[in-house]
């Protein structure tokens, strides 16, 4: 019913109105029969018809007039105005920038961490802050700079508010307020939300056990560039630098977080090519501390100029503890001098003195013009060319007559040693010097090494006073690093290792990834290296190494106290050079640890008062660390466990 | 806009006489019947559709089954992968988060280690530990009982099983 309702009116409609609708109607012919009698409802059409044109045109007329106007402001004359995009720029390069950010990943330098894996160098994310009071906006409105300046005293703590409107009226732009900001900081003032605040983001090396290990770790620049300039960071810099990845990406908002699309990036492209690799030191840090604070020690004592304690491990060369006083806090080392920045026992050569007896013996004892049963007449001085030496206790004990190669050693004589050497051709004992890798270079993980230094071969064999100094360790120099690398080949039955800090690379379980080979070089026999060790052994027992002596436990030393000598010839009167080298436990070896103290002032300044307290604690930190047992013979009942944790 | 509205047509006409309605009706009605009379006989009967239109009907029917298909295919995929932006810089926030989390932990750790020891130098009252004062232990002696050589066997059996199955 209701249909055909509808439908009346509408057929009608149609009917009259035929021009309006489709052509093919069939109502068509009949009424425009009707259109040729009626010539007022044809006025009337044409009226529909003009009204209907007079519309149309009014929307297209509308619809240019704003697509002009549209074109007008997009293209002509964009009024559209952001203030970062510069002059110039179109306003697609506009909306790029707007839709697309640059993400810098977080690639840090890699960490360098001590043989238990605490964190020697480490980077650490800082803020530097400019100040732009010209735009002093929050949310398009314009803020006070005194209300700012209250706000940023708060967070910066070392201004005051009154000081910072004084800064913020001198200048417009670019002011640069602070520096070195900690990431809590930088959200404090991101939270400001003020355009004018312009926070740049850095990275700066943290080191946060400060001196403790600077000598080895070394620092890096504080500038942009973070060129490495000293110990581990400069030598190993291949291995700690890490290229900055960053990568373009489409960003959107929502929630007012941002949004990133990674989907726009290629495949290709490693997002987070970062692994934990960490370059791990063969320094062990407690070791380091008990060897500085004993150095400390003896050094205020007898108010030494400076000092030096290197702890090697006999087996492998590898440093646990590398310490020389005085030193720097890499976090602040442009308060330093710049001589600090060197590692003295690396760069500057001594005479060992006495130290370098035991190896003068150890090759008379190889080239076998001695034996250890042998014994020779001290006479206290002696005579050669015209010099005249005398032992160093000449005044106070005389002349000692017959002693065996352990008393020698044991009264450190003087005489004894040049009746040893004397019976070696002096060009042999020169080419074993030589073999000693003396005057060679060492690749060292430290930079400056310096090679050290022997008198030149003619001069060496021709003048009988050149071996007859050498025999007590004077006349040639060395660094204090290469010393204790010789004695450290006695330990390890006469193979010469090559010393290393780095262990390698390493992942936060400890597990290596990356680490260098070892080398080795025999420079003495095994056996013969044994017998210098057991006489070295007595030193401590019984002779001037008394003050490194620990109960239950073998231990080998050998003083030294050397004159020093003076750049313009001959050697300084009053100054001294202290050391003390100690190797233990003597039935296996396992560390070998050297003292040096320079110039110490006061009455009883040798090697036995100076520098062998300090070993004697180094000994007895490693003992604690390590849990090595007392020797076997000792306490027997523990041979098996002695064995085991020396090998192992 | 009332002028359009008014009828074009003579006022008297409409509403239109029910007789003419129901003549112009009926005669319409005969018309049709006529043609629905003849018709019949010149229809085809529908006893077999051809055969190319069936495959026709076919391949419409699977075709609109593909595209319904498709359809939720897509909008599924539309869903599972719209959310991908939002998650992926939600992680990377997190990550940036947790690798300032790891700086500050590294740094306040390393610090307080520092500190720890610093203030361990200074205290007198602290003194080394002397290696006499240690008591050593000797590991306990592993009686051969206790490890039968099957058991040994069996565990290098699971090494082996487990590296054959990586089937290289």
């Amino acid at each position: 019913m209701t249909k055909s309702k509808f439908k009346i009116p509408l057929t009608s409609v149609k009917s009259r109105h035929p021009q309006a609708k489709a052509k093919g109607n069939r109502t068509l012919p009949a009424s425009s029969r009707r259109r040729q009698k009626t010539t007022s409802n044809n006025q009337k059409s044409n009226q529909y018809v003009l009204r209907l044109f007079l519309v149309w045109g009014i929307l297209i007329l509308g619809a240019v007039g704003l697509t002009s106007r549209l074109y007008y402001l997009q293209i002509i004359d964009p009024i559209i105005k952001y203030e970062q995009a510069p002059d110039g720029k179109r306003l697609t390069e506009i909306a790029r920038d707007q839709q697309t950010t640059k993400l810098n990943f977080y690639i840090p330098r890699r960490q360098i961490v001590d043989r238990q894996q605490s964190v020697l160098a480490t980077d650490r994310i800082t803020y530097t802050l400019y100040v732009h009071p010209k735009i002093f906006i929050r949310n398009s409105e314009p803020v006070a700079a005194t209300e700012i300046a209250e706000q940023l005293a708060d967070i910066l703590e070392n201004k005051t508010a009154a000081e910072l409107v004084e800064i913020f009226s001198k200048q417009d732009w670019g002011i640069l307020l602070a520096e070195d900001l900690p990431e809590s900081a930088k959200e404090k003032i991101a939270a400001l939300q003020i355009d004018g605040l312009d926070l740049k983001q850095n990275y700066s090396r943290f080191y946060p056990h400060k001196e403790m290990a600077a000598e080895v770790t070394g620092y890096v620049n504080r500038d942009s560039t973070r060129t490495p300039q000293a110990g581990v960071e400069y030598t190993q810099n291949q291995l700690l630098k890490r290229e900055p990845i960053s990568w373009k990406m489409k960003r959107s908002f929502s929630n007012n977080e941002a949004v990133f699309h990674p989907g726009d990036l290629d495949r290709s492209q490693q997002m987070f090519n970062f692994d934990d690799l960490r370059l791990q030191l063969t320094i062990d840090l407690r070791l380091q501390q008990i060897a500085r604070n004993a150095l400390k020690k003896q050094m205020d004592e007898y108010k030494a100029k400076r000092g030096t304690v290197i702890v090697m491990d006999v087996r492998d060369g590898a440093i646990a503890a590398l310490v020389s006083e005085p030193t720097y806090d890499p976090n602040t080392y442009y308060k330093y001098g710049i001589e600090l920045f060197k590692n003295w026992a690396i760069t500057d050569l001594y005479e060992p003195g006495s130290t370098f007896k035991p190896i003068n013996i150890a090759l008379a004892l190889d080239a076998g013009v001695i034996s250890p049963q042998d014994t020779f007449n001290d006479t206290g001085k002696i005579q050669i060319d015209d010099a005249l030496v005398r032992n160093h206790d000449f005044e106070t004990d005389g002349a000692r007559g017959n002693l065996t190669l352990t008393e020698i050693l044991q009264y450190s004589s003087n005489v004894g040693m040049i009746k040893v050497m004397s019976r070696m051709n002096p060009i042999d004992y020169y080419r074993d010097l030589q073999e000693l890798g003396i005057q060679d270079e060492v690749e060292f993980d430290i930079p400056g090494y310096t090679t050290g230094r022997l008198k030149n071969e003619v001069e060496f064999t021709v003048r009988a006073i050149e071996p007859a100094t050498t025999a007590f360790g004077q006349g040639f120099s060395l660094t204090p690093l290469k010393l204790i690398q010789i004695h450290a080949a006695l330990a390890n039955k006469g193979k010469l290792m090559t010393p290393h800090v780095v262990r390698g690379l390493s992942d936060y379980q400890g597990y290596l990834h990356y680490s260098l080979p070892t080398t080795s070089k025999e420079i003495f026999s095994p056996k013969n290296a044994h017998t210098v060790l057991e006489m070295m052994e007595q030193v401590v027992e019984q002779g001037s190494g008394y003050a490194a002596k620990i109960p239950g436990y073998k231990i080998a030393g050998k003083t030294g106290t050397s004159q020093k000598a003076v750049t313009e010839g001959g050697y300084d009167k009053t100054a001294k050079i202290t050391s003390f080298v100690g190797i233990f436990p003597v039935e296996a070896p396992r560390y070998a640890v050297l003292a040096v103290v320079d110039e110490p002032h006061g009455k009883y300044t040798f090697g036995s008062t100076v520098a062998a307290p300090i070993v004697g604690s180094v000994i007895q930190g490693i003992i604690n660390i390590e849990g090595i047992p007392p020797s076997s013979n000792q306490q027997p009942g523990i041979n098996n466990q002695q064995k085991n944790i020396a090998h192992d | 806009m009332s002028a359009l509205r008014q009828p074009s047509f003579p006022a008297e006409s409409y509403p239109p006489k029910p007789k003419q309605k129901r003549k112009q009706a009926s005669s319409r009605y005969q018309k049709t019947k006529q043609i629905t009379v003849k018709s019949p006989a010149n229809f085809p009967q529908a006893k077999s559709i051809p055969a190319n239109l069936e495959t026709l009907s076919l391949v419409q029917r699977t075709s609109f089954g593909l595209a319904l298909v498709s359809m939720a295919a897509s909008i599924g995929l539309y869903m599972s992968t719209v959310n991908i932006p939002q998650l992926w810089s939600q992680e990377y926030r997190n990550l940036e988060n947790l690798q300032g989390q790891e700086r500050q932990l590294i740094a306040i750790n390393e610090s307080l280690k520092y500190q720890i020891a610093q203030q361990a130098g200074q205290d007198r009252n602290l003194s080394i530990s002397k290696p006499e004062e240690a008591v050593f232990i000797t590991p306990a002696q592993v009686s051969i009982k206790t490890q039968p050589n099957q058991q040994e066997a069996e565990a290098q059996n699971i090494i082996e099983l487990k590296y054959n199955s990586l089937g290289y």
